[in-house]
């Protein structure tokens, strides 16, 4: 299955960011026609196409004041809206205006403004998202502590004020959520989102989270009844920790894909389950998932997945420093259709002694009473 | 305590191909690809790629410490061995030519006692700075000019002591100590095993500089410090510290360790990356620091000190295993980013690549871009193009207006998909024989062969059966059924009754380029005669040998024979159609034909099978066949089954299926868009699908495709096609431009010309005059005449109207544009709305329409 031969794999081009450190994350706009990087240099960068393939440089500005973990665009109904997330506990909204000493030839230049900080998290923010455009603009934060939050902009006009509408507590380390994009909300289809969790697995607390489910990958859905949010699911396929997942664009399916980055590259599908009807509270199950595919190739850690516009081809980046696609070829048969290797060809490829990287996880704060205030 | 596991690994930091291991022996390696090693040398394997050879090797008899000197222009690296007899020796391992003539030089300090630790610096790269044991109250800490001494040794004679340049921390004892990045001779010192200092050697007097608190009851036996940044590390017995240079006043991090960390090192290309090695241990810690606070300049942090924002430190850590086993001691290479050396206990030398964390995303557009540290990496471009994604599909196809052609056969050629392209085909066939009243359809717009054919149960038909001859093979008979049903659902399979239907079927077939499907179309209709004249013209030597064995046939002596020798040939024949022709005319030599290996050619098509039954099954065969055909194919998502079910409820569920199968939700929309009935199109999924593929081509700005499908989903609805936007008057909230059908037309039917240009300055319901533009203050007028008619008639695009819709100040589209040329702010005086920054920039190419 993780056969490549020789000629589908790539060579890349270069685009120099220019970022002094690691980047974090890369995000497109909804046209695909913008990008944003955000990396542990602080900065944050816009990136416009050219119309050639290429990328301009359009803005470039230090956003935080710690590792800039994860950048995102806001539907363009609600303007040019960037939501960061960061190492210093805090997210910031970031909207563009046009430049204030705008004369002549510089008139192209944009400025980012910063529009919003939201201060509530005690710990390091570790992924953010905007929810998706039909529910007006929300926006979802979690932490290293576990905390999710949900804020949303009462007035989309107003960027400056954002209230917190719900906060879930979890018990665990969450690294990363995504929103299922799913477009309308008929047929019972309420807000979902997934997050998952990075917490090692200690082999001395295992008697402890025998009693819970011992999944990394929890679903919450908003009860319309509740108006609150509630955990519904757990995963129970995924035990490693977990470093990114993806919703896969809903094409009118009747049934949700999710993409795990954990160990291996996973493909869940979980099919809604006609709605158990003794069970109002919504206790009940509420999928049937099912891994469709789990790709060992990225050797012992998958870092990135992230799907295309239609949910066919998944991209994910591991440890083996390569990106590779997946591809549907059926219902239910993913298949390996591209590598591409990370370094050019003037460096060399990593040593296949099987390297592997055990696991990833934050360090416990030297002295917390020592954080800065807001 | 240092003797036996003293061995380490060091790159030389100018030769970025050469590194030396030091043991028992101080051995130098050189590293080249394994390709380019001559075949006689004998090498050590360090990775799959490259190798690395032995260049030169000396005894490492007495040797303490030892370090690379960053001069270059050197063909060699040249060595400062520490020596336990407190003598810093320069060397390098290979006799070379040496312009500096360094090499033999001796410094010593002024008691002999042993020597820990030697660190040329990378700055200025004549300085050497030593760090030695404690004597009495001599300095500890010496730095040793190379320039500065040639002098003196020759002033002083050959073979007196050198003197020092600077000496530093009287009294103590040197662990270690390592050059800082951030500022010129400065230096980081471990102290007495307690302390870590900086040494300022520019300053005068024997002061540190700076104290590194927190320092506590670990014992320290190491310390680095990060290249041109401001970071230090310290390894203690029971600890890793971490202290930003420009606050020593309180660690940025203390990491515990179960065992005393053997190395520790910055990674020379990454910042504020950290490695240690464990004891005993056969991984490598990565630690990534984080902080939470960042120092505009060392000047505003030295009066912030004190404040509580030195120690918002955290460290992402990773383990990496350069395989092999425990390891003794790794090197990081000075230039190349995340590759490093790892030496391993037992000697054995393995490189290795750290994996960075790579990010990723995937535009709308189609464009994949990663983070591959510091830079961004795109598949290139060709790649993109030869990709058979369906996403790829999707858009050339909506590029193409497919779905959106008048005709329905015309999406057919766009739909790059052979099913996809023959239900387009049944639906236009179905469209129009609806049309043309052949069959009575119960509120679909495209029934299938299940409407027609009604089942056993409810309104069922009888259908007469009449013996019919082979009219080439008169000993021959067999059954035909027919009724008015049947004749139906031979339209709608593309067949039609009677010959002169079927010979057009044939003619196409044949001209397709299919003489197979035209034979058997023939034969089936039983004229074996024509389907031999079908075979004998076809281009391949093949078809005409099966036209022998079908000629052949009609006047086989023993027809027993005949079939059996037919059933064992006919699963070598290539074309399904031939085989089912073959079989056909072995069954029809029974009397009681059986023609389940006609119907099983499951590679015929589903339209082909179908007609056969209609022609050849009873009434309850034929029900059966269609209803488990239909079956099959609704379960395995195929789109053929829509030709039995036809769109409506059992299609709907068929596409769904078929969607969750390909991901094709661009022609389900499409289908559901043009061929469903009204209510049909309410239901859920298909709205899920439009609104799936609505958000598809938002995504692709391909607003014409979207408008069109809204328009013909509109059709569909029956609803008039209606203006959507509209602008209302402020004070009586009615449309200004009001349908011309309405009472606004005849006041103005009074006035001049109605052909002349006509503008309405003021709203036509309730006379309040419209608003000014912004730019030329006169009143926005509509054309009068721009009623219901749609875009065609209405004004020319200047004088529309525009606004802004964050200040609701407008004008005319031309004098905005104008105004937005030269301008930033809203054309109103006294209003500040940036209204032309508030959208995204034009992309370039969407400018040049």
């Amino acid at each position: 299955m993780g056969e490549v031969s020789a000629n589908n794999f790539f060579e890349s081009q270069t685009i120099i960011a220019d970022h002094k450190d690691l980047i974090h994350d890369v995000a497109f706009d909804f046209y695909g026609e913008r990008m944003a990087t955000c990396s542990s240099d602080q900065y944050v960068k816009v990136w416009d196409a050219d119309g050639q393939g290429g990328w301009r440089l359009t803005a470039s500005w230090k956003a935080h004041h710690g590792s800039v973990w994860k950048v995102t665009w806001a539907h363009p109904e609600f303007g040019q809206v960037l939501a960061t997330c960061s190492f210093d506990r805090t997210a910031a909204i970031w909207e563009e205006v046009g430049d204030i000493t705008a004369s002549g030839s510089e008139k192209g230049l944009r400025t980012w403004v910063k529009r919003s900080n939201l201060v509530d998290s005690r710990t390091s923010v570790t992924d953010v998202k905007f929810g998706p455009k039909h529910l007006g603009l929300l926006l979802v934060t979690c932490s290293a502590d576990g905390i999710i939050r949900i804020y949303e902009a009462p007035d989309v006009m107003n960027l400056a004020q954002w209230t917190l509408q719900h906060e879930m507590p979890t018990k665990v380390s969450i690294s990363c959520l995504s929103w299922n994009p799913s477009l309308s909300r008929v047929n019972s289809n309420p807000p979902m989102l997934a997050v998952g969790s990075d917490e090692p697995n200690l082999a001395n607390a295992n008697s402890q989270t025998d009693k819970n489910c011992n999944g990394k990958v929890f679903i919450y859905e908003h009860s319309e009844s509740c108006r609150r949010w509630a955990k519904t699911e757990c995963l129970a396929s995924v035990v490693e920790p977990v470093n990114d997942l993806a919703f896969a664009p809903n094409l009118g399916r009747s049934f949700h894909l999710l993409a795990v980055a954990t160990k291996d590259v996973r493909i869940i599908k979980m099919e809604p389950l006609p709605e158990p009807t003794s069970n109002s509270n919504g206790c009940g199950v509420r999928f049937r998932s099912e891994v469709l595919a789990a790709f060992d190739d990225h050797s012992s850690c998958v870092w990135r997945v992230s799907w295309n516009v239609t949910g066919t081809l998944l991209a994910s980046s591991g440890d083996d420093c390569c990106v590779r696609l997946w591809k549907m070829q059926y219902l239910n048969q993913w298949r390996c259709c591209a590598v591409f290797k990370n370094e050019s060809s003037g460096n060399e490829s990593p040593a296949r002694t099987r390297p592997r990287t055990t696991y990833t996880r934050l360090a416990a704060i030297t002295n917390p009473t020592h954080m800065p205030h807001h | 305590m240092l003797s036996t596991s003293k061995s380490d690994i060091i790159w030389s930091p100018v030769h970025h191909d050469k590194f030396i291991v030091w043991g028992h022996d101080i051995t130098l390696y050189e590293v080249a690809r394994i390709k380019d090693i001559e075949k006689k040398t004998s090498y050590t394997q360090i990775s799959s790629t490259r190798g690395a050879t032995v260049v030169a090797s000396q005894s490492g008899n007495g040797v303490r410490c030892v370090d690379i000197s960053a001069i270059s222009d050197q063909p060699d690296p040249i060595l400062a061995l520490g020596l336990e007899s407190g003598r810093v020796t320069l060397t390098s391992l290979k006799q070379a030519y040496d312009p500096l003539g360094l090499i033999g030089k001796e410094f010593a300090a002024r008691y002999p006692r042993a020597c820990n630790s030697v660190a040329w610096s990378h700055t200025e790269s004549n300085l050497l700075a030593v760090g030695m044991d404690k004597h009495r109250a001599d300095n500890c800490v010496l730095l040793w000019d190379m320039n500065a001494s040639d002098e003196i040794t020759g002033e002083m004679g050959a073979g007196d002591r050198a003197r020092a340049v600077a000496e530093r921390g009287a009294g103590d004892a040197v662990q270690a100590l390592a050059w800082c990045g951030f500022a010129p001779r400065t230096l980081a010192v471990c102290l007495n095993l307690r302390h870590v200092k900086m040494f300022d050697l520019r300053e005068s007097g024997g002061k540190a500089a700076g104290v590194a608190a927190g320092a506590g009851s670990t014992r320290w036996m190491g310390v680095c410090a990060e290249r041109e940044a401001y970071l230090l590390a310290a390894r203690g017995d029971s600890a890793l510290g971490v202290w930003d240079a420009r606050s020593l006043h309180s660690p940025l991090l203390m990491l515990p360790q179960p065992r005393p960390p053997r190395k520790v090192q910055w990674c020379p290309t990454r910042r504020n990356l950290l490695l240690s090695l464990r004891r005993d241990s056969s991984t490598l810690r990565l630690h990534d620091i984080q902080r939470a606070n960042d120092f505009k300049s060392p000047e505003a942090v030295d009066t912030a000190a004190g404040s509580d924002e030195g120690g918002a430190g955290e460290a992402v850590e990773r383990e990496v295993s350069p395989g092999g086993g425990p390891l003794a001691s790794f090197a990081c290479h000075p230039a190349h980013r995340a590759r490093l050396l790892a030496l391993a206990t037992g000697g054995a030398l393995l490189e290795h690549t750290v994996g960075e964390r790579v990010t990723l995303a995937w535009g709308a557009g189609g464009a994949l871009v990663w983070a591959a540290g510091g830079h961004l990496r795109a598949p290139p471009t060709v790649f993109a193009a030869d990709r058979d994604d369906l996403a790829q599909r999707t858009r050339r196809r909506a590029e193409a207006d497919y779905g959106l052609k008048v005709d329905l056969w015309q999406n057919a050629e766009l739909a790059e998909d052979e099913e996809l392209a023959g239900l387009w085909h049944f639906l236009a066939l179905s469209k129009s024989l609806v049309e043309d009243g052949c069959i009575r359809n119960g509120g679909w717009k495209h029934p299938g062969v299940r409407c027609v054919l009604p089942g056993a149960g409810e309104g069922s038909y009888r259908s007469e059966a009449t013996p019919a001859l082979l009219p080439d093979m008169p000993s021959r008979k067999v059954l035909l059924y027919r009724s008015p049903e049947r004749t139906r659902a031979l339209q709608l399979l593309g067949w039609g009754w009677g010959w002169e239907n079927a010979l057009a079927g044939v003619e196409r077939a044949e001209a397709e380029g299919r003489p197979c499907r035209a034979a058997a179309l023939a034969v089936f209709h039983l004229r074996v005669r024509t389907a031999l004249d079908v075979l004998s013209r076809a281009r391949s030597p093949r078809l005409r040998v099966a036209a022998l064995a079908l000629a052949a046939g009609g006047g086989a002596p023993d027809e027993r024979l005949w079939r059996d020798s037919l059933a064992a040939a006919a699963p070598a024949l290539p074309d399904p159609y031939l085989r089912a022709l073959l079989h056909f005319l072995a069954a029809t030599v029974q009397a009681h034909p059986d023609f389940s290996a006609v119907l099983n050619e499951t590679e015929m098509r589903l339209e082909d099978r179908v007609a056969f039954a209609c022609l050849y099954l009873s009434d309850r065969h034929l029900h059966e066949y269609v209803e488990r055909a239909h079956a099959g194919l609704s379960e395995r998502g195929a789109l053929a089954g829509v030709v039995l079910c036809g769109l409506g409820t059992d299609g709907l569920t068929l596409l769904q299926r078929w969607l969750e199968r390909t991901g094709d939700v661009q022609s389900a929309a499409l289908l559901a868009a043009r061929c469903c009935p009204p209510d049909l199109v309410r239901d859920a999924r298909v709205q899920r699908w439009l609104a799936a593929y609505r958000a598809l081509l938002d995504g692709w700005r391909m607003w014409w495709a979207r408008c069109a499908l809204d328009t013909w989903l509109g059709a569909a609805d029956g609803e008039e096609r209606t203006r959507r936007v509209a602008v209302a008057c402020t004070y009586c909230g009615k449309c200004v431009a009001a349908a011309p059908s309405a009472r606004v037309r005849p006041p103005f039917a009074r006035l001049p010309p109605p052909a002349a240009k006509m503008k309405v300055s003021s709203c036509p319901h309730c006379r309040k005059p419209l608003p000014r533009c912004g730019v030329c203050s006169l009143h926005l007028g509509t054309s009068a005449v721009g009623g219901a008619g749609g875009a065609v008639g209405g004004a020319p695009f200047d004088t529309w109207f525009s606004w802004c819709v964050a200040c609701r100040h407008g004008g005319h589209a031309a004098h905005l544009l104008h105004w937005f040329s030269e301008h930033a702010e809203c054309p109103v005086s006294s209003c500040s709305c940036r209204c032309a920054a508030l959208d995204p920039p034009d992309p370039p190419d969407v400018r040049r329409s």
